[in-house]
């Protein structure tokens, strides 16, 4: 059970969103100011701030917590929605979302943070593909054979993996992977697609599950 | 006193002084050591060539036709000229006597001897007076010559013995002068132009910095005012930066105010719609949370125009891959698009220029209220479309839905608060923009001029 570090000094949004959150199954640990929030830094899995808080504002405390333990994803929830506010705080945090969310929103944001961090060993069914998340372990449920990605192809499914229900384009994805800035034209990627195709989906002809979307990118919704 | 000897005014004119007085100083010690040359040489009792003349024909008129008068003639002129030569011939052309000549004369004239004699003389060295003896032509005549070396102008003397010194002094003061006068101005040149870059250097503020003042002349002076205005112009913009400050700060509070009962609201209907409700009651709460997303919307775009209208809104001009911002861009939207049943095109083309200089979260921002107007009003056409075209001199960013378009009414038509900001953001980035219908579908066009 992924455990959050989750600071809001507003007693009626804490407890609500604490409540929320246990009832999507996360272990929270709610705390109204920054005092003695380090002592979680080690133990939680995410962390959701406020900005605007008693003593140490969201950010200074977000600050300590990223130096403390830097694979420790940070949201920042806050009501402050100025561009200098964001910036600040997507300086060192994972994501930045504003007040009113919708609690659905903010659930799938979480969950894309813990994957991007691999926080959660979670197993996701896709279609006929059973997936492992944190070691990227692949069964095809049809025949309870695993299936075998190569390095690049690997690299790619992980992306979609930690985006999921996101559209990513070409840019996004070739930079993701082979690291390099995408040259317009290049067929690289195309190639990998049309690869991982092949071993994933039932009829690489017709895909469903890495969805093309037409002018923009690709998609593996969940 | 101090202050005074300080300017730059008072040093130049002290070298004008000393240049001056130099030169007073040249002409009088000059004007002084000629008149004590001259005197020295009017004590050596200078011959004139008209009294010299004068006094021989005078000498020669008074002397009788004898030998020994004429020896007297001769004894008293070698004392008063001891370099004079002298001679007498008869009127037959015989040479009677002779004193001092330090050539040999012919014993015997002739009339043409005479005459290539005196022909030979006049206006020579040496100066030559002949005169009768006794006044009278049948005494023959007395010849003294006298080197023209004792008539020598004492002028000319002093002007050739100490001229080129006189020349060289005043050359070298007019010299030492105009170097000096160059120097002096060299100095100021280089101190205005030190002081020109130093007053183009800018902070990291872009104001400029205050210069180290060094000299309590007038440039000195320049810059102690420049350091006033310096210190001027630091104190307005600390003063506009606290007043920014403040400002942001209390649209921050005020958005935070205003978002955290709205959370709480949100919170409540979210709650509340977890129960079994019957029909009225969920779309009540349905209304409920797109009225707060509205207000939300609202007061996020209220903050943004303040901040725009009074020129406070951060702007960071960035270099910005066109289509691939598009791209990326929609592919944030897609989702809530595709959930309303939305047909979603992307038709790029490639571009003039396929990156812009623009501030990529304004950018954001413009296509965001863009395409929450098409998810608004243009919700029963069901499409949008995003074109980019090279057209002929600019380049063309298009939104494309089959809405009603600007002037049509729609159930959630506002005070288009969303539009004045997307028009502020497009004049802000060197942008244009329009709307048109092209068939059924309404446009808004962006355009980035090609210069």
């Amino acid at each position: 059970m992924p455990h959050i570090l989750y600071i809001e000094d507003d007693h009626e949004i804490g407890s609500w969103l604490s409540q929320e959150l246990q009832d999507k199954g996360y272990e929270v640990s709610w705390l109204q100011s920054g005092e003695g929030a380090e002592a979680y830094a080690g133990q939680a899995d995410l962390a959701i701030l406020d900005v605007m808080l008693p003593g140490l504002d969201g950010f200074s405390i977000g600050k300590r917590l990223k130096r403390e333990n830097s694979t420790l994803p940070i949201l920042m929830l806050s009501a402050r929605t100025a561009v200098e506010d964001k910036l600040e705080g997507l300086s060192f945090a994972d994501d930045y979302v504003t007040k009113p969310f919708h609690p659905d929103e903010l659930a799938a944001r979480i969950e894309v943070l813990l994957r991007r961090f691999q926080k959660n060993e979670q197993t996701i069914e896709l279609q006929h593909l059973r997936i492992h998340t944190k070691e990227l372990h692949i069964v095809n449920k049809q025949t309870n054979e695993e299936i075998l990605l190569t390095g690049k192809q690997f690299l790619l499914f992980q992306c979609f993996i930690r985006h999921l229900n996101q559209i990513l384009t070409k840019e996004q994805l070739y930079e993701q992977v082979w690291g390099e800035s995408y040259i317009e034209g290049d067929k690289t990627l195309m190639v990998h697609i049309r690869y991982l195709r092949e071993k994933i989906e039932l009829d690489p002809s017709q895909p469903t599950i890495i969805e093309t979307i037409r002018g923009i990118g690709y998609r593996v919704k969940l | 006193m101090r202050k005074l000897f300080g300017s730059l005014q008072a040093k130049y004119m002290v070298i004008i002084l000393c240049a001056l007085g130099l030169f007073q100083l040249t002409y009088i010690g000059g004007a002084i050591i000629f008149t004590g040359i001259t005197n020295q040489m009017a004590q050596n009792d200078i011959p004139e060539y008209e009294k010299v003349e004068n006094s021989w024909h005078q000498a020669a008129s008074d002397t009788s036709a004898t030998e020994e008068d004429v020896k007297l003639l001769y004894q008293k002129w070698s004392e008063q000229y001891p370099e004079a030569g002298m001679f007498w011939i008869s009127q037959d052309g015989q040479l009677l006597s002779s004193w001092n000549v330090q050539y040999e004369l012919p014993q015997q004239w002739s009339q043409s001897d005479i005459v290539s004699f005196m022909k030979s003389r006049y206006g020579k060295d040496p100066f030559t007076v002949v005169a009768f003896v006794e006044g009278k032509e049948n005494n023959g005549f007395v010849v003294v010559e006298l080197p023209r070396e004792l008539f020598r102008d004492p002028y000319s003397d002093i002007f050739e013995k100490f001229g080129i010194w006189l020349l060289a002094g005043i050359l070298i003061i007019v010299i030492v002068f105009i170097v000096i006068s160059y120097l002096f101005f060299r100095n100021i040149r280089k101190r205005l132009l030190f002081l020109q870059r130093a007053m183009s250097k800018r902070n990291p503020d872009g104001l400029p910095v205050s210069i180290d003042v060094k000299k309590q002349d007038e440039i000195g002076q320049l810059e102690h005012s420049f350091n006033n205005m310096v210190e001027q112009l630091n104190d307005s913009r600390q003063r506009e930066l606290n007043e920014e400050q403040i400002r942001r700060e209390l649209i921050a509070n005020l958005s935070h105010d205003i978002r955290t009962p709205l959370t709480k609201l949100r919170a409540n209907a979210y709650t509340v719609s977890k129960y079994e409700l019957p029909d009225g009651a969920a779309k009540a709460l349905q209304t409920m949370d797109s009225s707060v997303r509205h207000i939300d919307e609202l007061v996020d775009n209220l903050l943004a125009y303040t901040l725009l209208s009074s020129a406070q809104y951060r702007y960071e001009q960035a270099q910005l891959q066109i289509n691939r911002f598009l791209r990326e861009h929609i592919a944030a939207w897609y989702a809530v698009f595709e959930q309303n049943g939305f047909e979603i095109e992307m038709r790029l083309g490639e571009l003039h220029v396929p990156t812009w200089e623009v501030d990529p979260i304004w950018m954001k921002r413009m296509f965001d209220n863009l395409l929450q107007n098409v998810l608004r009003h243009a919700r029963d056409g069901k499409l949008v479309a995003i074109e980019t075209e090279a057209c002929e001199g600019y380049d063309a960013i298009r939104v494309v839905d089959r809405g009603q378009g600007m002037d049509g009414v729609t159930d959630n038509k506002g005070a288009g608060i969303g539009l004045s900001i997307v028009h502020m953001m497009v004049e802000g980035m060197g942008l244009t923009w329009q709307h048109y219908r092209r068939d059924e579908e309404f446009i808004i066009e962006i355009r980035h001029p090609l210069n």
